[in-house]
């Protein structure tokens, strides 16, 4: 329709364009950007742009309505539907920015996809994400309907970056807040009553500011203003008080390969690698007769493992599909148990790390990956001195400590405790 | 006869104790016709209770409607519009028929366009026409949805002496089909163009007819060399 380019043409929504793909690829490309491995991540990653790029939107759809207003209002003099002139320009707005969203999730998505993400991809954030651009234009559009003066402008988008600013504690940070959270791994998600305040919000103000005949012909300004005054109450209200995150289990499963792998089903197709990971970095032990657990759990790195654990993986999905990093992993792995110590805020008795980091050093000197500085090398030169029963009897001494989660490590040599 | 504005009686001010408008009353049928008054007769605040715009305190306003249905009754030129420049004059035209609540506006556009003389520049920017020009587009954007009833706000006003020439040809030629109510303060407009007059003053209309039907009388002193119009204007203003 000829009108809508008329306007879209000369949106000052285009403004956006450089600085939303600009801030989206710098959110994207920050260091230790890990989000490519998941698809719950990779999405709410294709959302940190929106922290700025909302606020953007809002402040240029609410400059070219009123610049649509001003510019045309001698010609609409007794035209009757003149909300329509107002109702246009955020439309164009909004189309922009979705336009440049729909790019970015779309780069997002090849790349997720080519880095062999794991994970569902959840849809309930992208609508988010999609329904907030909307929303903020739509926000746009309602206070240009307003006002003659194009300061409106950017005392909106300060005003809607300072509720973004103040997300974290303020009354609307449900509300603002957008695409957030993992499934697949950590476990989190958005909560479900923050999605529906979300949708509901921004969906409220796009009613309120689309060219409707909803309600009546007559003083749909008037609407308009008493659904904006909802969205403000609904917001303030029950804005701050839905967590913007919740805990999820992800669906849990085991599969028996050369050891027992357990952990989130979007991981298990990896599991037959990371089980030959740890049981290629066993192997040592297991030659020399030390019980190596034969069940490992996957956690997310940070996590902490459950108390019915005993040996536990931590890693990340950007390790998984790294045949080195997984190794690192492995061991790690395999010499820390199911890290106990990461259940409590104590610190671990100095034997415990020297134990973990002993059991480290021997092995990578059997497995030819010998890095000296990352072990106690006194200590495992200490070991390896000791005859070979002894060195199996001290090794499988603290492995067993390790994995019973002992407060003490008994230890060979000088650094004994 | 079928009158396209009838204003019976009406009533308006912006303050309770100074009525602009005060039992205005006139018919206006088909053609062109001329509204002459002082600046501040209340010419402006007609045309808005004529647009709908503004609600008379008391009276009653009748505007016949337009060919199309569901779209406004009233063709509007503002005396002057400040629409943004880097819009085709076509781009305009059909911008104000949606507006207007028009489904298609492509051939209202093109004839609308045409008949105001702008076929060879619809597709030239407002910025690069000139004034004669830009307002021959405006005359367009309130003709496209073939209205019944053309209100124009000084059209001649910052014309040359050609193009004002060229645009009272073009009113009275769009006055052939439509009412044509046109407010001015140059009355050789009026005396050149043909058709009506209706002078306005203190809130009621105080001549409408002819120019022909100006009846002067004996001239008087400091009017030497005004037309017959310009003389019976200043004799109704100056009373």
């Amino acid at each position: 329709m000829l009108s809508w380019t008329v306007v879209l043409r000369r949106s000052a929504g285009w403004l956006a364009l450089p600085l939303s793909l600009g801030l989206a690829i710098f959110a994207l490309t920050v260091p230790e950007a890990n989000w490519r491995f998941e698809w719950g991540r990779s999405m709410s990653a294709a959302g940190l742009y929106l922290f700025i790029a909302s606020p953007l939107y809002a402040g240029l759809a609410s400059f070219d309505t009123v610049f649509w207003r001003n510019r045309t209002a001698q010609v609409a003099e007794g035209i009757r539907d003149r909300d329509l002139i107002a109702r246009l320009p955020w439309l164009c707005t909004a189309a922009i920015g979705l336009a440049v969203h729909a790019v970015v999730l779309l780069a997002i998505a090849v790349t997720a996809a080519v880095s062999g993400a794991v994970g569902a991809v959840h849809v309930e954030i992208i609508v988010v994400q999609l329904l907030s651009i909307a929303g903020f234009a739509a926000l746009g559009g309602l206070v240009g309907l307003y006002t003659r003066s194009y300061l409106a402008a950017p005392v909106l988008a300060l005003v809607c970056v300072g509720l973004n600013v103040l997300a974290p504690t303020g009354p609307f940070r449900s509300l603002v807040t957008v695409g957030t959270g993992t499934k697949d791994l950590i476990e989190l998600r958005p909560h479900p009553t923050q999605i529906a305040l979300q949708v509901g919000v921004f969906t409220v103000l796009l009613v309120a500011a689309l060219p409707v005949r909803l309600f009546t012909r007559r003083a749909r300004t008037s609407v308009s203003a008493v659904l904006l005054a909802a969205v403000l109450v609904t917001g303030g209200v029950f804005g701050g008080s839905a967590q913007p995150l919740e805990f999820d289990q992800a669906e849990q499963v085991c599969r028996q390969h050369e050891v027992a792998v357990c952990g989130p089903a979007a991981l298990s197709d990896r599991f037959a690698a990371i089980g030959g990971a740890l049981a290629d970095v066993a192997a040592p032990l297991v030659a020399i007769g030390i019980p190596v657990e034969r069940r490992f759990v996957v956690l997310t790195d940070g996590g902490i493992a459950p108390p019915d654990v005993r040996a536990a993986l931590f890693i990340g999905t950007e390790a998984v599909r790294d045949p080195e990093r997984l190794a690192v992993a492995a061991r790690r792995g395999v010499t820390s148990g199911a890290h106990c110590d990461s259940r409590s805020t104590a610190m671990p008795h100095d034997s415990v790390v020297l134990g973990r980091a002993m059991l480290d050093g021997w092995l990578q000197r059997r497995l030819g990956l010998d890095q000296p500085g990352t072990y106690p090398t006194d200590l495992v030169d200490a070991l390896e001195a000791l005859p070979a029963p002894d060195v199996a009897h001290v090794l499988g001494a603290v492995y067993a400590a390790v994995v019973d989660c002992a407060e003490k490590v008994p230890l060979p040599g000088p650094g004994a405790s | 006869m079928t009158h396209s504005i009838s204003v019976e009686d009406v009533r308006y001010g912006y303050d309770r104790n100074r009525p602009v408008l005060n039992g205005l009353s006139f018919a206006l049928p088909g053609g062109l016709h001329f509204l002459l008054g002082v600046n501040g007769a209340g010419k402006t605040t007609l045309f808005r209770l004529l647009l709908g715009a503004l609600q008379p305190a008391a009276g009653r306003i009748s505007v016949q409607r337009s060919a199309e249905s569901g779209v406004d009754a009233v063709g509007y030129l503002p005396q002057a519009f400040d629409f943004p420049g880097h819009v085709t004059v076509r781009q305009f035209v059909r911008y104000v028929g949606w507006l207007r609540g028009m489904r298609k506006t492509d051939a209202a556009a093109t004839r609308a366009i045409g008949l105001v003389g702008l076929a060879e520049r619809a597709d030239v920017p407002l910025k690069k026409l000139s004034g004669g020009m830009l307002r021959r587009a405006g005359i367009a954007q309130a003709i496209v949805h073939e209205p019944a009833v053309l209100l124009l706000d000084e059209p001649t006003s910052g014309l040359d002496p050609a193009q004002r020439v060229d645009l009272r040809a073009l009113l009275t030629g769009l006055a052939e089909s439509m009412c044509v109510l046109v407010s001015t303060h140059l009355m050789e407009d009026a005396q050149y163009a043909g058709g009506d007059v209706l002078i306005l003053h203190d809130g009621a209309i105080r001549f409408q007819g002819a120019t022909t039907e100006v009846e002067i009388g004996d001239q008087d002193s400091g009017t030497t060399g005004l037309s017959p119009l310009e003389q019976y204007f200043l004799r109704i203003t100056r009373a």
